[in-house]
């Protein structure tokens, strides 16, 4: 499945968000290899939600590989709210991108799920192999279930087609550039950010929730690394789990001082 | 939740096909209300793969419900080799169809899913809160998985908006106006007209696979009358199986043999273990159809054809 090591331009949607600039960063300061031509596009650039756009786009950049990362994301509590429009939105955002890619000749697509979107009802650790094993949880079926859809797309592609599109499933991700909106981002990037206000202002810490839920995090440099070794080498279409190994609190603390910068 | 009994426009999409056909023939036959004005589109009228021509569509009819059958679908083999394109042209559709029923203010959609969508690895019998608990069949999974998103979809745009879109799980389906084709048909329909064939030529009957799987077999004028209950009665966006009883699963053999003696053919039948089988069983329980409507009387199978 190795193609000759000639031109390669591959092209990453949401090349702006949390992964995409690290992934730049990463591209940047060394990882980039002769004959590899990258493109972080936005939705500056094109609206993914819309066919002909996301069309004109591919068209217009030509990419044989593609590492694709545009979605509709959001908080818990966005989520709850909005179902159907993380569902709508994100199923049409990757429908648009892989059928691009089918159609323009992409060799590869890596695109990007995500451990919230397995069975809510499950055992422990979670593999690969249990993503559509179950209901996901109820608090963000939409987006969770257009996520999953992206693994069935691919899947798909390969049976008609042959085509290599895979994922990979990064747990929670936090870097420099996040989303620190209280409202609407991650916990890590809301925590920085209430921990900022709450000393600003002289006044508590509010968590939300009891605290007690456990997450493995991911720094989204080491991230970006994996991603640039899932694009060169990780030919199957099953997804692979990108997860940091340890999953404690401590660990966290630990890497405070850097998530910080 | 109950609207006042005014004008309703109803527009049934797939409205050529088996139970679209069904429905036309059982409202015409005496189960139109008053007040109802009954649409039946189908390709010729719109591609509703496309978004435009289906919002189109929907701003011309001005439908105050939906009976939503249209889809792509196939025989066993066919779904086999085209997973993506019965996986996508089944999700533009159906996106198409629900968004353009929410845009126009659409009271009420009945999707259609099917009892083949549900989980491969499962206990039996399967009942309507299992379809997404493990991975369907594989031999149809892209079908199966854009089926079982619209029960997705229904609930999305119950929870973001308080819609009233729901859907239907008939198992299988047999009756007028099928698809005969061998290749892609469904198997009662198949088996008919391969009867046909073999008794014109004087040959032996082959029936793919072994003749061992199970099937609730429905026809489609029970199944039009129960669509029409659920339209007009049905409020839950949670789906409902529309079924015979467990107690009525008949084998494949047993569905060859009904159809050989019906047709009165003599000749020899054979199996061909070579081809395929696909899903062994997917006994679908009725009790929460019976719960609702005890009464029901389905056409029995031998009685039907």
């Amino acid at each position: 499945m190795s193609d000759p090591r000639g031109t390669r331009r591959i092209l990453v949607t949401g090349g702006s968000g949390l992964v995409g600039r690290a992934i730049q960063k990463v591209v940047e300061d060394g990882a980039r290899l002769p004959g590899e031509d990258w493109v972080f596009v936005s939705s500056k650039d094109a609206d993914l939600t819309d066919a002909a756009q996301t069309r004109a786009l591919f068209e217009q950049v030509q990419p044989t590989h593609v590492v694709h990362l545009a979605a509709m994301v959001g908080g818990l509590f966005r989520n709850i709210k909005y179902n159907l429009d993380f569902w709508r939105k994100n199923i049409h955002i990757n429908d648009n991108v892989l059928h691009s890619a089918f159609e323009v000749g992409v060799r590869k697509v890596v695109s990007c799920l995500s451990t919230c979107i397995f069975p809510d009802k499950t055992t422990y650790p979670i593999d690969e192999t249990m993503i559509h094993n179950g209901p996901p949880h109820s608090s963000n079926f939409g987006y969770s279930y257009a996520k999953r859809m992206i693994d069935v797309q691919n899947r798909a592609y390969f049976q008609q087609h042959g085509c290599t599109f895979t994922a990979v499933i990064p747990t929670n991700v936090f870097g420099p550039h996040d989303n620190f909106s209280i409202e609407d981002g991650h916990v890590l990037p809301g925590l920085i950010h209430k921990v900022h206000l709450a000393k600003s202002s002289g006044s508590a810490l509010t968590v939300w929730g009891t605290g007690r839920p456990r997450r493995q995090f991911i720094y989204s440099l080491d991230l970006a690394r994996l991603f640039i070794w899932a694009l060169r080498e990780y030919d199957e279409v099953e997804p692979i789990i990108l997860s940091a190994v340890k999953e404690t609190c401590v660990w966290f603390t630990d890497n405070y001082e850097q998530a910080r910068k």
